[in-house]
């Protein structure tokens, strides 16, 4: 696997871990589809 | 909103991620729609009208994200950040909004009404359901009879409804910029998935794009 795609996967990872805690932290959620 | 392609070929055409790492990220997706759906069920105003639409529409898309076919092909990096942006500006309409216990009765009921229409559209999407333009089978039942992307002129509305409860200059700014970009996550989304006949004889069938009758 590149450089490029794992970087992609963490970055990925990184932004829905991200998204759970602010919901955890702010009640906020991603709300629109 | 991802449509398109009865015609498609079994195996992936120009997608940037194999059928296993779809499945991945469809799986985390599902996940966090159910996890914020059941955090809008525990909020500390308890469950209102519009807390009890969130769930709806979350438990919605989690189920959709499950059971959804892969991808035959993804929209390009630039295309796809353009089309994000009405998703995040319309999320951060709503937060501006104020404590769901506190807001107007016609504006939680709105909210509730176009959540409603998301919910209906999205499902009629079914296995074709996406957030980010890709294609997939055609749609073309339903709410789609009648306009080609319902479930984006209900979650406008939704915005509407956010802004409406707490009318604020920054939440109207908010609020305006997210219909906005709803306009321009169209024209990329059609640019994208006009590249088949399928999809453009479906232009021609149903003429408006958001509004029966208007646009």
């Amino acid at each position: 696997m590149s450089k490029g795609r794992v970087l992609g996967w963490v970055v990925f990872i990184a932004i829905i871990i991200g998204l759970n805690v602010a919901s955890e932290v702010f009640g906020w959620g991603w709300r629109f589809y | 909103m991802a449509v398109l392609l009865s015609s498609a070929p079994a195996e992936s055409r120009g997608a940037r991620l194999s059928r296993a790492e779809q499945r991945f990220v469809d799986v985390l997706l599902a996940l966090s729609a159910f996890h914020w759906g059941l955090r809008a069920l525990v909020r500390p105003e308890g469950l209102t009208t519009v807390s009890l639409t969130l769930v709806g529409l979350d438990l919605t898309a989690g189920l959709l994200f499950l059971f959804r076919r892969p991808a035959n092909q993804h929209a390009s990096l630039r295309d796809t950040l353009l089309c994000l942006g009405s998703v995040v500006l319309g999320g951060w309409a709503l937060a501006l909004a104020p404590d769901y216990a506190a807001w107007p009765p016609a504006a939680a009921w709105l909210f509730a009404a176009a959540g409603g229409m998301a919910v209906l559209s999205l499902s009629w999407l079914g296995r074709s359901f996406a957030v980010l333009p890709s294609l997939r089978e055609v749609v073309v039942r339903g709410p789609y009879r009648w306009v080609r992307h319902p479930a984006y002129a209900a979650e406008s509305l939704m915005v509407v409804a956010s802004v409406l409860a707490g009318p604020t200059l920054p939440a109207a700014l908010i609020g305006s910029l997210a219909i906005a970009l709803v306009v321009v996550r169209i024209f990329v989304e059609e640019r994208f998935l006009g590249q088949t006949e399928t999809y453009r004889q479906y232009q021609a069938r149903v003429a408006h794009r958001l509004v029966p009758g208007v646009w």
